[in-house]
């Protein structure tokens, strides 16, 4: 067999890089990994977390609720295929898998002006004594449905179906630039 | 600057002197102004021609009201038509014209209209111009539209950005005049969030214009303290500029912020927005908006120089503007009063005050004559006043020489918001005016807008206000006071409703921006059009950009008094918003041109477009339609070219644009048993299988194909258009038909790069780039698995699986690697020839192939009708669409079904859309057949070809109809055929 060359390419053209400004930055999150887990719709979503809380740590991976009894497990490592089908085998029962490193987007907003630029967006209500550090809220970002999750005190992540994501980082960059 | 700018004024700034233009004269005015405050310092009252008689019409407030001066604003893309001059703000180099008038504002052809004033009534253009019915539409309606109107629109584009905007807060506070800065305070320092928003460039509101001082410290020093404090508060947020123009459910206010509009072309920032619509979702609201002074309606009260009396007041001591040198007054209130007090100390000389109260009971100690018990029955003067005719209680007119007029006829609470979710207003007998409704839910009136008066009480209001909005939101709150100020008993001012002046000499307009006189009023009264509802929209009383902030409420008083009821009993129209005009800008925000809508880029996206690709928009998708080669000019050369080739060789074309589905749960098999009309409980792994999924009225919804991978595991396909929907129908049956199925739903369409390898040499391709064994043995027709590729660099999932009636296939593999296992896909196919292909290719061989698409899935189509009505599972003791897909009419031989449709002449085209009639037989609905709903020309045939849904179609083959083009005007003759142009048997499909 001839030795094709294989890369794996971002959703984000190469020449895109971060943007900053003083109070905003726009920044790509290249690598990792994006794990759709699905729980069994009857189980008790106390009990689904407990069980997540047991495996999720062994990725350094942070568990975000994406939808009753789903969640998105998100984190830098590369995990390999032959990984995620060992991941699989050792789930708890009462999960489903969906890989989707390929199909999700991750970029993150920071900045003490990303409240404001994402308000041009979300109607989540992201002060900072509401949406606490970690939280998440499956939204959308003008026409664009998104997750936001809170990371730092002014830092967001934002994950974004991969068709999706040139647009809304066109528009995030729009939204951001009166602030660079 | 001539001697209208007298000293004083709080707003403007005297060392920014700002140059403007007036229909093309060069002006100045100082920063701070407004269009009209500088127009006004400048001696110009009359600034424009007024809707239908082309009056002239000066400025009638210093406000959001304002029906009259309507100017056109900036040039080019920056144009605003129908800017208030009242909220404009001056900048250095602002244009301003006037509007409907030619050849120009002072000497306007269309007064003629004038002359005619008698003819022109209300309901005259309806009554007049009825025959011949067609001349209406095009030559009446046309011809009046251009005689009448408001400003035109610009055709350029708006170069500004615009955006919209969500805020939140536990209490917003609408107005910042003192009630509203006072329930800001209270609200503030209790430490909840607040938002407080004013649409003046200030705050202050009645404050800013107050002459006289507040507990003994000047009003613009207590109004400077409590804006101090305000902006010290951090859980303040202070929005000026904003119009909160509609009050929506849940809690939820519109609003429009102007970023930029007053900033000078060369000081705009394109980064930011001109203007920012805001969304503001609120807990608890404190209305504060005020009141507005109303108009009285008498002979010549539109003249230029007639204003409402606290507008003088306004432009006297905010802007330093004297409203005449020689000023009269009229006023059947007492806040009125304040206004001659302050033109007084301004050394304004006052001519008289006249007051229909024959026992005032005020306390004025001013210099002016006070006329009580009498009316102003006339105005005079060409196109600025020059006096006014005064009826005395015993009949005797006074003819009295002023250059200004300040009328008064009391205050109408600006109750809009409080009325937008459906509440009536109430009417006061007291307040002489409609108050908000009782239970406005969520939101506290307080201040003028709840009928109180004067700067005293209306702050004592707002902190009441605010105090009882924190109760709601459980919060304890101390109502703000301020200093010096002791409260007294409420002042209750006896106003004396003055709704028409029945000695009215002339046209008494109720309604300045439209025309409306009171004697349209009465003639819509005498026509029947007595509902208050009816006379609006026979008179046009209260239409158009103001929305009769002026005249409603006098319209109201009219038609109460002429029958001889309340006001209350009249009622108002409904409120609605918007509350004040939104330009398309705001409303339409960052969603134009190229960002009208977001873009959803396939993984192959770069591939395609490395290959050539032609781009088509479909929905939000750019898809690759086409990959012409060089030579090729045509769109069809390409096309022609990619089926000849995947016919003969091979070709690879994008299709993970398709909806893709991951199931899983162990009762996933009897879920898809159930939303699939054929079966799919036994389909074992390994299979894939095409699936029609009904709607519960028993029409096709959309088809694909679902795999099984595992046990619990099967990966759904949809088409395209659908892919969101049926993920959403699907859900919908998960979580409300059938909750007790163990099945979970996620979608994986951006997760996979899909492309379809098609053609005879299909195979030969692909074992090139995989390592499992895919003969046809070991891979059969419908067999799908995951795959090992590149040596076991990669893992794919293999379909074997053709749209294109081709031996075929298509290889999913994780988004990122899309690009190089296409790369891997042309390399491996170069030495068969291979082609990429797009969506034209797509459509022309499956047309070829007889496969249906959303063209025949036309939501009026059963599996039947589309020829596989076998599939329909009948020994399933349910799925959705069962019951009714057994309806008499859904089971009618007759009904239209799928049949392939060709011309006799090879060379005869025909279009998709046209009709099948039977040869011989008139154009009717009666002898319709059906209709083409795909057409393509066929490469492989060499002629045109087409699927039809026609009357008893698959009985027919071999039968000669008409192909009827309506549009064009063309018949051809066709025959009727199998759909399946190419293979009909399926061999290609095993091969």
């Amino acid at each position: 067999m001839r030795d094709y060359p294989l890369e794996n390419r971002g959703a984000f053209p190469p020449h895109v890089a971060a943007g900053a400004g003083a109070s905003i930055s726009l920044a790509p999150v290249k690598g990792g990994f994006v794990i759709h887990l699905l729980g069994d719709a009857k189980s008790d979503e106390a009990a689904l977390k407990k069980a997540l809380a047991k495996i999720a740590p062994e990725l350094g991976a942070d568990v975000r609720k994406s939808a009753p009894n789903q969640w998105f497990w998100v984190g830098d490592a590369d995990v390999s295929s032959d990984r995620l089908t060992e991941i699989q085998a050792g789930l708890p029962s009462q999960f489903a898998l969906a890989d989707q490193t390929h199909g999700r987007v991750r970029m993150r907003l920071s900045g003490p002006s990303s409240r404001t630029v994402l308000a041009k967006g979300t109607m989540v209500d992201l002060s900072a004594d509401l949406f606490a550090i970690g939280q998440s809220a499956m939204t959308q970002i003008g026409h664009i449905g998104a997750m936001i999750t809170r990371i730092e005190d002014d830092s967001f992540e934002l994950i974004v179906l991969r068709s999706f994501a040139g647009s809304l980082w066109d528009e995030l960059n729009h939204m951001a630039a009166e602030f660079r | 600057m001539t001697s209208f700018r007298i000293d004083g004024g709080t707003l403007i700034d005297r060392n920014d002197v700002r140059r403007f233009t007036f229909n093309g004269e060069v002006l100045t005015g100082f920063g701070g102004d407004t269009v009209a405050s500088s127009l006004l310092a400048n001696g110009k009252q009359l600034v424009g021609r007024s809707f239908k008689y082309h009056r002239p019409r000066g400025i009638l407030t210093a406000g959001a009201a304002e029906p009259n001066a309507l100017l056109t604003i900036g040039r080019d893309g920056r144009r605003d038509p129908n800017t208030r001059a009242t909220m404009a703000e001056l900048f250095d180099g602002l244009e301003a014209r006037s509007q409907n008038c030619w050849p120009n504002v002072n000497f306007d052809i269309g007064a003629a209209n004038g002359l005619l004033g008698p003819l022109l009534g209300a309901g005259f253009y309806y009554k007049t111009f009825m025959w011949p019915a067609a001349f209406w539409e095009k030559v009446y309606e046309p011809l009046i539209r251009k005689a009448a109107g408001l400003g035109r629109a610009s055709y350029d584009p708006d170069p500004g950005y615009y955006e919209k905007c969500w805020a939140h807060c536990d209490l917003l506070v609408i107005g910042a005049g003192p009630a509203g800065l006072a329930a800001a305070l209270t609200a503030g320092r209790a430490g909840v969030r607040v938002i407080i928003a004013d649409e003046g460039v200030q705050l202050g509101g009645g404050l800013i214009a107050e002459g006289s001082p507040v507990g003994g410290k000047p009003a613009d020093a207590v109004l400077a303290d409590i804006i101090g404090e305000l902006h010290a508060l951090s859980n303040v947020e202070i929005k000026k500029r904003t119009t909160v123009f509609a009050a929506y459910d849940d809690q939820v206010f519109g609003a429009v912020e102007r970023v930029q509009k007053h900033l000078p072309e060369g000081e705009i920032n394109p980064h930011r927005a001109m203007e920012r619509l805001w969304r503001i979702v609120a807990r608890q609201v404190v209305l504060a908006t005020g009141a507005e002074e109303r108009p009285i309606v008498f002979g010549g009260n539109d003249r230029p120089g007639v204003m409402m009396a606290g507008a003088m007041r306004t432009y006297l001591n905010a802007y330093g503007v004297a409203p005449g040198k020689r000023v009269a007054l009229f006023a059947n209130n007492s806040q009125a009063y304040q206004t001659a007090l302050d033109l007084e100390v301004r050394g304004i000389e006052v001519a008289a005050i006249i007051d229909p109260r024959t026992c005032p009971n005020i306390d004025y100690d001013g210099k002016a004559r006070l006329i009580a018990g009498a009316m102003v029955r006339d105005t005079a003067g060409r196109k600025a006043i020059k006096s006014i005719t005064v009826r005395h209680d015993d009949g005797r007119d006074e003819v009295i020489a002023v250059d200004a007029l300040g009328v008064s006829g009391g205050y109408s609470p600006i109750v809009h918001l409080a009325c937008h979710r459906g509440g009536k207003p109430v009417w006061s007998d007291a307040h002489v005016g409609f108050m908000p409704p009782e239970n406005t839910d969520g939101m506290t009136p307080c201040g003028a807008v709840a009928g109180k008066a004067g700067i005293a009480d209306c702050f004592a209001d707002g902190g009441v206000a605010a105090v009882k909005a924190l109760a709601e939101l459980g919060v304890m709150g101390e109502a703000a006071s301020l200093p010096g100020v002791e409260q007294t008993a409420e002042t209750v001012d006896h106003i004396q409703p003055v709704w028409h002046v029945a000695s009215t000499k002339g046209k008494a307009f109720v309604d300045f921006q439209n025309d409306v006189a009171a004697s349209d009023i009465t003639l819509a009264m005498r026509e029947g059009y007595d509902h208050v509802e009816l006379a609006k929209r026979y008179t046009t009383n209260g239409m158009a950009t103001d929305q009769g902030k002026t005249s409603n409420v006098n319209a109201i008083g009219i038609l109460a008094e002429n029958k001889g009821v309340s006001p209350g009993e009249i009622g108002t129209t409904t409120f609605r918003p918007f509350y004040t005009p939104v330009s398309f800008g705001a409303l339409v925000g960052a969603s134009k041109g190229m960002d009208f809508q977001p873009v959803r880029k396939s993984p192959l996206h770069g591939w395609a477009g490395r290959n050539g690709a032609k781009f088509v928009e479909t929905g939000l998708w750019y898809r690759s339609s086409w990959f012409p080669k060089d030579g090729e000019t045509f769109w069809r050369d390409s096309v022609d070219r990619e089926v000849n080739t995947v016919r003969t060789k091979v070709g690879i074309c994008d299709v993970s644009t398709l909806g893709k589905i991951e199931i899983f749960g162990a009762d996933a098999a009897e879920f898809l048993n159930r939303v699939y009309c054929n079966a799919f409980l036994k389909l074992p792994v390994g299979k894939a299988r095409y699936g029609i999924m009904l709607r519960e009225d028993g029409f096709v919804y959309d088809d694909g194909t679902t795999s099984c991978l595992g046990g619990n595991h099967y990966f759904m396909t949809t088409t395209t258009a659908l892919a969101a929907g049926v993920l959403t129908h699907l859900e919908f049956c998960a979580q409300v038909l059938w909750p007790e199925l163990d099945v979970r739903l996620a979608s994986a369409t951006d997760q996979w790069a899909q492309m379809a390898i098609a053609g005879p040499r299909s195979r030969e391709v692909l074992s090139k780039i995989i390592d499992d064994d895919i003969s046809n043995e070991a891979f059969p027709f419908l067999a799908a698995r995951e795959v090992s590729m590149f040596g076991g660099r990669l893992k794919g999932r293999l379909f074997r699986i053709s749209f294109s009636g081709e031996l075929a296939y298509e290889i999913a593999v994780p988004a990122g690697y899309g690009e190089s296992v296409a790369d891997a896909v042309m390399a491996a196919g170069e030495e068969f020839g291979i082609t990429p292909y797009g969506t034209e290719t797509l459509g022309v061989m499956r047309i070829e192939k007889g496969h249906v698409t959303h063209a025949e899935i036309n939501g009026t189509v059963t599996p039947a009708d589309l020829g596989m009505g076998r599939m329909v599972s009948a020994k399933k003791d349910d799925f959705i669409g069962r019951v009714m897909n057994l309806r008499e009419g859904l089971v009618d031989p007759d009904r239209p079904a799928l049949v392939g449709i060709k011309p006799k002449s090879p060379s005869d085209k025909f279009a998709t859309g046209s009709h099948i009639l039977n040869p011989g037989e008139d154009v009717s609905l009666a002898n319709d057949q059906g209709y083409v709903t795909s057409m393509c020309h066929s490469p492989t045939l060499g002629h045109a070809i087409g699927l039809a849904l026609v009357k008893n179609g698959p009985k027919r083959h071999g039968e000669e109809v008409v192909i009827w083009n309506g549009l064009a005007g063309t018949t051809v003759t066709g025959i009727l055929c199998n759909p399946a142009f190419v293979d009909p048997e399926n061999e290609k499909l095993h091969a």
